[in-house]
């Protein structure tokens, strides 16, 4: 279906492109949240990923899908953008889902804490985000597509231009870094 | 600080703890927002001028292409006018004659070309006329088509150098390539 939308955007029906980013701006919008953990910065990256995408998709020929070509440039813009940011770090969170304030794991925190639900939530958000940037860019990267948004090894190690074993590899250890990060959480 | 519970310890999972972060979304009115910004950059993107190396290397391009435009078509013009007549005139030991034997085979065709052949053999000695004495020596003893055939290759050489001067002040490819291949992973 994507590669339909990419022959009329190649075939000069520029506003098709739209499609592409009403389908997936909110999955690249997540992933470079996650890699950045500033909003203003992830808004700003997204629409870089889009022009990028945008003034590429001339010289798309679909041997990959537009779905992994997509994610590929986001990961290198914020890989590109992590790297010049150096260790500046300007933390702005985004809003959580109201869903999420009662979640099975809030009401599990919420039980026996006696805290008000939104500190709780409130400082997992901290915790987390705080955790994730500890990690390299890379182990970042591996831990935010697989768990968060739940990509396949496969598609990480095509998006990220590695092998399935480094992707297997990096996982494993950014999930023991975590852990040690987050340890009050878990068992 | 809050303190996670004691007993939600041996409950909670690194992989829920993940799945957590899936609930930070933004709401619908950033998103209005973001089309609105992301379709400016877009037309900016558009209209902005190529940086000066790129427009240099464009503006060479363009001379290079015309120059080689009139270069060809200057030689096409020697090798089909002024060479036939070269060759016809170290033929013959007397140039008058190649008058007067082309002069016959326009006779001979006369009949079946029709006024085309017939208004340039009355035309003056300017190129018209050049072209006319061109034509007719070719085409001696031969058809009425070799007539044909050899009005057909000028309008050729006309319009190549019509389509080459086009080619050059085409911009959109330009701008689709500038600056792209650098920034795409």
């Amino acid at each position: 279906m994507d590669w339909a939308v990419v022959l009329k955007v190649q075939a000069g029906n520029v506003g098709a492109f739209d499609q592409l980013v009403q389908k997936y701006r909110q999955q690249i919008f997540a992933v470079i949240y996650n890699m950045t953990s500033n909003r203003e910065d992830a808004s700003d990256l997204t629409q870089e990923t889009f022009i990028k995408a945008f003034q590429a998709i001339g010289r798309f020929r679909g041997k990959s899908s537009f779905f992994t070509w997509i994610y590929r440039i986001a990961v290198n813009t914020s890989m590109t953008f992590l790297k010049k940011r150096n260790r500046r770090r300007f933390i702005s969170y985004e809003n959580i889902d109201e869903e999420a304030s009662s979640s099975e794991i809030v009401e599990r925190l919420t039980a026996s804490n006696r805290s008000e639900k939104g500190a709780i939530v409130s400082e997992l958000q901290e915790r987390l985000n705080d955790a994730l940037q500890k990690l390299s860019p890379k182990h970042r990267t591996v831990i935010i597509l697989h768990e968060i948004e739940g990509l396949e090894h496969a598609e990480i190690a095509e998006i990220t231009q590695t092998s399935i074993g480094t992707v297997r590899s990096r996982l494993h250890y950014a999930k023991q870094q975590l852990q040690s990060f987050l340890q009050d959480y878990l068992a | 600080m809050a303190n996670p519970p004691e007993d939600s310890r041996h409950n909670i999972s690194l992989e829920d703890l993940l799945r957590f972060k899936r609930a930070e979304r933004p709401d619908q009115a950033f998103w209005e927002q973001f089309d609105q910004q992301l379709h400016q950059r877009m037309l900016q993107t558009l209209v902005r001028k190529d940086p000066w190396y790129v427009q240099l290397m464009h503006a060479l391009t363009g001379k290079i292409a015309q120059s080689t435009a009139v270069a060809g078509v200057a030689a096409a013009l020697a090798v089909g006018v002024l060479r036939p007549a070269f060759v016809a005139s170290n033929d013959s030991s007397q140039p008058g004659l190649v008058a007067q034997a082309s002069m016959n085979a326009g006779s001979e065709v006369d009949d079946h070309v029709g006024p085309a052949v017939a208004l340039m053999e009355t035309a003056p000695m300017t190129a018209e006329a050049d072209y006319s004495i061109d034509g007719l020596s070719v085409m001696a003893g031969a058809g009425p088509d070799a007539v044909m055939r050899d009005f057909g290759l000028d309008q050729i050489n006309v319009a190549s150098h019509d389509r080459s001067a086009y080619s050059a002040d085409i911009a959109f490819p330009g701008f689709a390539t500038a600056g792209v291949t650098s920034s795409v992973y």
